[in-house]
């Protein structure tokens, strides 16, 4: 796309005018949603401008997690920030893991064992799974559908076992650490995984009959929320929001990192309605191709993750002396494809063992930022079916 | 209205607003029926929801719960202290400790204070690694609490006097703990009061235990 085409999104401005309707004379009215509203998926207020069943504007109010992630960042050596890496993007530790690590290899020049790095592909990609199996889910519930998160969480416990098996956690991982991983596979856990995969993929017709499919969510997400290609690329969107919009941008596939290019994978993007399964009233770019898109997604997961079972080479698992790094005078920007967009680590080291700055991008960030435009003029029932179809986990947006 | 085939549907969205609006009833009806029967599959597959407090929950080998420590081979060298990310682990004592290469067991200055506040602890195993004498593991407890921060703090050194090891998990101290955990209890308590009559290694590595965190050694 030619940049100079590239309009700035005008600013709304937030004086509140009465609308006279004949006789009748109504006034607008700000509304909180949130901090702690169920549809959320964690602490984001919104505040909806709203005249009747219209929201006029919607901004979102963000912060009420801010930990800190990134000052920890500046005062403890690479392979201690890795567990606090995890609780960024709570349901994706596995990426944030792989992300920093990678970001603090580059920068040291350390090289990765083979099998490490399929072990990273193979961890990411079912913690790919796993969360867009919770993105699913809620997203039924926000949509009144409760059956099928307790069918996304079921499948997704046998996921939390797997990682459990491998690590010992269930939730913050610190399994994929700088130089490769933490631990080899446990005995007999190929086996399970591969046990797993097979399981797995007959349970995705269940959840397209279940919801994606199902009408009333259908009529609920179609034509909601929709983001032209311009519009995502200006708002900076990445990962599941910007595929649904028509672009095939998977950093997976653009800038293989930790070997993916071995890997033969698709990349889904949001396609009109009324070709092969996908209901004719879909849009490119609204809530249900954001959905959908996900859900095409875990498919492609699968295949990464069989092909690097099949192609698992022996060896070592983590490289020497990764705990003990020095971080040369420089600095290194690592982008990596999460489950919600493409994270990004900026390191700069100062020659000692702590680094002199960590700055992290997150895409649910980035991602939120898009509700302004998109809750505009929309009923109060579709804002929480925009904002979920996002996404966002509250935990990396105020990091 | 009698068919369910696609070209009805097609048919149907280039006619009236009334037909539209059937179309999205029979469509949600139908959509709603498929659903449910995937979901009346379900009425009569085995239950796979575990009753956590009266049913053992699984946990894997490497789970990493509440650290299992052995005092009696600590050197109290603070590599885990360091290691630690949150700087939770406390440790004090009055001089250095050496391990008996013959008997594995460590000798020399006193453990004052080994201390971990799990109110902190992020369970992320790193203190594990750096460990010269293999003296601290990852253990399986995963239920204990407490009413205030001041509990959440674990001396294991005290924990030593009595003879036990790991911190007493909420199924210990409960006074009617379902069966299975009533069966660790037992087994637990057994080990407690039968430190005397324990015979041999484990007798002899409990004495030193105990030694390493007695007033004047």
């Amino acid at each position: 796309m030619n940049p100079s085409t590239i309009e700035m999104p005008r600013h709304t401005s937030l004086e509140s005018t009465p609308i006279q309707q004949g006789d009748l004379r109504t006034e607008e009215m700000l509304v909180n949603m949130g901090p702690q509203h169920p549809s959320t998926h964690g602490v984001l207020r919104v505040v909806l401008r709203t005249d009747g069943e219209m929201v006029l504007e919607a901004v979102p109010h963000i912060g009420y997690l801010h930990r800190c992630a990134e000052k920890i960042g500046e005062n403890l050596q690479p392979y201690q920030y890795i567990p606090y890496t995890d609780r960024m993007d709570y349901l994706a530790g596995m990426n944030n893991n792989q992300g920093f690590a990678l970001a603090v290899e580059r920068l040291c020049g350390l090289q990765v064992p083979p099998r490490g790095q399929a072990i990273r592909v193979i961890f990411s990609e079912l913690n790919r799974i796993a969360s867009h199996l919770v993105s699913l889910g809620t997203y039924g519930l926000d949509m009144g559908a409760f059956t099928p998160f307790l069918y996304c969480f079921r499948e997704r416990e046998m996921i939390l076992d797997l990682f459990e098996a491998a690590c010992g956690a269930r939730l913050t991982y610190s399994y994929l650490t700088t130089g490769g991983a933490h631990d080899d596979l446990p005995e007999g856990w190929i086996d399970r995984c591969r046990e797993f995969l097979d399981y797995f993929e007959t349970k995705i017709a269940d959840y397209n009959n279940l919801l994606s499919f199902n009408h009333i969510f259908v009529k609920r997400t179609t034509n909601v929320g929709v983001i032209s290609i311009d519009e995502a690329i200006r708002w900076g969107l990445t990962g599941p929001p910007l595929r649904a919009s028509g672009i095939r941008w998977d950093l997976r596939m653009v800038l293989p990192y930790d070997g993916y290019e071995k890997y033969d994978f698709d990349v889904p993007i949001g396609e009109p309605g009324g070709t092969r399964e996908i209901p004719e009233e879909v849009v490119v770019g609204d809530c249900w191709s954001r959905y959908y898109v996900r859900v095409l997604e875990m498919t492609q997961s699968v295949r990464i993750i069989r092909q690097a079972l099949d192609q698992l080479p022996p060896g070592d698992f983590r490289a020497a002396k990764a705990t003990s790094l020095k971080l040369p005078a420089g600095e290194v920007y690592v982008e990596v494809e999460n489950p919600r967009g493409q994270l990004g680590f900026f390191v700069m080291g100062d020659g000692s063992a702590i680094p002199y700055r960590v700055k992290v991008r997150g895409p649910s960030f980035c991602n939120l930022s898009i509700t302004t435009r998109t809750c505009r003029n929309v009923l109060l029932a579709d804002v929480p079916a925009i904002i979920g179809s996002i996404d966002v986990v509250m935990g990396e947006v105020d990091r | 209205m009698n068919s369910a085939n696609g070209n009805f549907v097609a048919a149907g969205a280039s006619r009236g607003p009334v037909r539209a609006y059937f179309r999205d009833i029979w469509k949600t009806v139908h959509t709603i029926l498929v659903g449910m029967r995937i979901s009346l599959k379900y009425c009569f597959a085995k239950t796979i929801t575990l009753q956590y407090p009266d049913v053992a929950p699984a946990l894997q080998p490497r789970y990493r719960g509440f650290h299992f420590f052995e005092i009696e081979k600590c050197i109290a060298c603070d590599m885990c202290a360091k290691a630690c990310p949150v700087d939770c682990i406390y440790i004090e004592k009055t001089g250095p400790r050496k391990v008996d290469k013959n008997t594995g067991i460590a000798t020399g200055g006193l453990m004052t204070r080994y201390a971990i506040d799990y109110a902190k602890c992020m369970f992320c195993a790193l203190c594990v690694d750096p460990c010269p004498t293999e003296c601290i593991h990852m253990g399986n407890l995963h239920d204990m609490s407490g009413y205030t921060r001041d509990d959440m703090i674990v001396e294991f050194t005290d924990l030593a006097k009595e003879g036990l090891q790991t911190p007493q998990p909420l199924w210990m101290q409960s006074e009617k703990p379902p069966a299975w955990a009533q069966q660790r209890k037992a087994e637990w308590e057994q080990y407690k009061h039968s430190r005397d009559q324990l015979t041999s290694d484990v007798n002899r590595r409990r004495e030193e235990m105990a030694k390493a965190v007695a007033p004047e050694a």
